[in-house]
């Protein structure tokens, strides 16, 4: 299995310029998800490194070797498809043989290799049907089998869940997970889904307009977000931001004129506008006496073990609540709010995150 | 729940047994939008087929009525040596010209494929000789061709060739008549095309990682996925490929010259029925064709079974 490393790839497309100078490197072994919203680009770096599309400036290297100008077939990597893209005229069989095939192995070992993948991924009945006579998730375990059977360096996934059903995606990516698990594998998987990217990732990319924002753990995007751009987009509901005021003794005072504590470095800096970045799990209701906002609920979603409150403050400021599923909070209801500043995020004047509060 | 999923599949199992009102209503209206095509099927196709068939069997000499004779007709072509000569002709000017006519469309196909920039120019460029009389298509080929001052033989002089006499030499005319077939390809390239743009880019861009070598992709993907388009393509073109009419008429005039080279069958009709007003003759040799033609075709559609594929076909 190998690593990947991106020095300095950029891609454009006539005039225009969807990714501008990435810098990644990918260890042996690792699950890295790219995420990003739609038309960030995230799906073209990973055909750029498939080899599907053409890279302008930079260069890419799999397992040490420089692969920028290699044909997608020498590149050592394997694709699954949003849309499976198995080739219908043949069966499961023969789509995971096809490769191999090609590549001149004997038909003996190209039956253990798809039969030992076939059983890997419980399709084996499946193998003497065409693609027409399976479900969608069946297509999309013979797709997987078809990248695994040729034992690639790196496994690239482009949004492979996105147009199975809910149930079928929680399926499939636990089933990726185990994959992973089992082959130790070099994985790059792009989605959409903050949920995916969360539950599957060694390591997630976010890009935005072309650009990488952030690179770290899950936990690192969640907790500590580099910018305002990552606090935004991962975790759902959005972080809620709020913007502050450096007041005397390094406290921030909210649009609504309370004050909170605020991290140790800007002591120096009053008068200046920062942004408080709180999740909606730090925020909670309180008695009246010990709220630090106060405002109308305008939506409640109800989830079961957990609703989201929509709270607008009388400034009309808008704040996500998460609270527990019993919280019987309607829409109108007047709820007074607490601030948990732990995971706290502050972000200066150029939306760069400044440390914890 | 339980009783929709019953009411689902009893209407799954059972579909209804007569068209309600709004059936009723919008089968009448398909049958209406169907007539004009079914009469002008039923005026201009069906009846002139029986009709041939009717004259087949009488002697018919377009002035007074026709006379019945049976089989005379049939008995007359099995010992016609021009019905034979131009049979062979046809067959063979059919089994060549048919598959490099594909070949060479795909090839086209398969380039204007890849083109980005200008792309429907091209496509244009490609059908445009479609729309030019093939009598002058093929008078222009023999300008090209013409032995001694035709700029094809002065080309190929010039480069230490010794060019036949393509219209003259009795070895060179059938395949001149074949060169001239060739020409032009736009229908074809343009179904082909058609086809090719038709291919999943997802499941074109698999087969890129899965082999490197463009050739494997051409024979194992792309024209398996556009086989319904070489069907189609091929049984257009032995159709037509046996009724060649105008190229041998141009090159070879109604005795197929030289030496019956250019000879086709639907010349020997044409010249039955239009030179020597043998019209149960001609009207024989062309139920002999159509029947010829369509078993052809159904052997074709036959063994299509196992090298066409549908993009519904599950199996």
């Amino acid at each position: 299995m190998g690593a990947v490393q991106l020095t300095g790839v950029r891609k454009l497309f006539g005039a225009l310029e969807v990714i501008k100078g990435v810098d990644l490197s990918i260890a042996d072994g690792e699950l890295v998800v790219f995420v990003g919203p739609s038309g960030c680009g995230k799906s073209t770096l990973l055909r750029m490194i498939a080899g599907l599309e053409d890279v302008d400036y930079g260069d890419i290297r799999i397992a040490g070797a420089d692969v920028t100008e290699l044909a997608p077939a020498r590149r050592g990597v394997a694709m699954v498809f949003q849309n499976y893209a198995l080739y219908p005229h043949m069966t499961a069989y023969d789509n995971l043989a096809y490769g191999l095939r090609r590549a001149g192995m004997a038909r003996a070992e190209v039956d253990v290799r798809v039969r030992d993948t076939a059983a890997l991924l419980q399709i084996t009945e499946l193998l003497p049907r065409r693609p027409k006579a399976m479900s969608g998730g069946q297509r999309q375990r013979v797709a997987i089998g078809r990248a695994i059977v040729r034992k690639p360096e790196v496994f690239l996934f482009d949004e492979p869940l996105s147009n199975l059903d809910a149930a079928l995606r929680v399926e499939m990516r636990s089933q990726i997970a185990r994959l992973h698990q089992e082959l130790q594998a070099t994985m790059i998987f792009v989605t959409h889904d903050q949920v995916e990217a969360m539950t599957l990732a060694d390591r997630i990319v976010v890009l935005n307009a072309g650009r990488v924002e952030q690179v770290g753990t899950p936990r690192e995007v969640y907790h500590n977000p580099a910018n305002l751009f990552v606090a935004g987009f991962i975790g759902s509901p959005a972080m809620n931001l709020l913007p502050a005021t450096v007041g005397q003794g390094g406290r921030l005072t909210l649009a609504w004129g309370t004050a909170v504590a605020g991290p140790a470095g800007i002591s120096g800096m009053a008068g200046q506008s920062l942004t408080l970045g709180l999740r909606p799990d730090r925020l909670s209701l309180v008695p009246q006496a010990q709220a630090q906002a106060s405002g109308q609920v305008t939506l409640a979603e109800h989830l079961g073990d957990e609703s989201i409150l929509h709270v607008r403050l009388p400034i009309g400021q808008s704040l996500t609540v998460k609270v527990s599923g019993d919280v019987a909070a309607r829409l109108g209801d007047t709820v007074h709010l607490g601030f948990d500043m732990t995971h706290a995020a502050v972000f200066g004047a150029d939306g760069q995150a400044m440390r914890e509060a | 729940m339980a009783i929709l999923a019953k009411e689902n599949t009893a209407g799954a199992s059972s579909p209804p047994r007569r068209l309600g009102l709004a059936g009723r209503g919008e089968a009448r209206a398909g049958f209406l939008f169907a007539l004009p095509w079914m009469v002008g099927l039923t005026v201009f196709t069906i009846i002139p087929l029986l009709l041939t068939f009717y004259i087949a069997q009488t002697k018919f000499q377009i002035v007074g009525p026709p006379k019945y004779v049976g089989l005379a007709n049939y008995a007359a072509m099995w010992i016609d040596p021009a019905m034979w000569t131009s049979a062979r002709n046809t067959m063979f000017f059919a089994v060549v010209s048919v598959p490099i006519k594909l070949v060479i469309a795909l090839g086209l196909a398969l380039l204007l494929n890849r083109v980005t920039a200008l792309s429907g120019f091209y496509r244009t460029v490609f059908y445009l000789p479609f729309l030019m009389p093939a009598v002058a298509g093929s008078i222009v080929f023999m300008l090209l061709l013409t032995p001694d001052a035709g700029p094809v033989n002065i080309a190929l002089k010039a480069l230490g060739f010794s060019p036949p006499d393509w219209l003259l030499d009795p070895k060179a005319a059938l395949w001149t008549i074949i060169l001239l077939s060739l020409w032009p390809l736009g229908v074809e390239t343009l179904v082909f095309l058609g086809g090719l743009q038709n291919i999943p880019q997802d499941v074109s861009e698999a087969a890129d990682l899965d082999s490197p070598r463009g050739w494997h992709k051409l024979v194992w993907i792309t024209i398996p996925l556009i086989s319904p388009m070489i069907l189609f393509n091929l049984v257009i073109g032995i159709i037509y490929s046996f009724q060649v009419f105008t190229q041998a008429l141009v090159v070879g005039g109604t005795t197929g010259k030289p030496a019956e080279a250019t000879l086709m069958y639907m010349v020997v009709l044409y010249r039955a029925a239009f030179r020597y007003f043998n019209v149960g003759y001609a009207a024989a040799m062309a139920t002999v064709l159509f029947v010829g033609v369509l078993l052809l075709t159904l052997l074709i559609f036959r063994t299509a079974r196992s090298w066409v594929h549908y993009e519904g076909d599950s199996r």
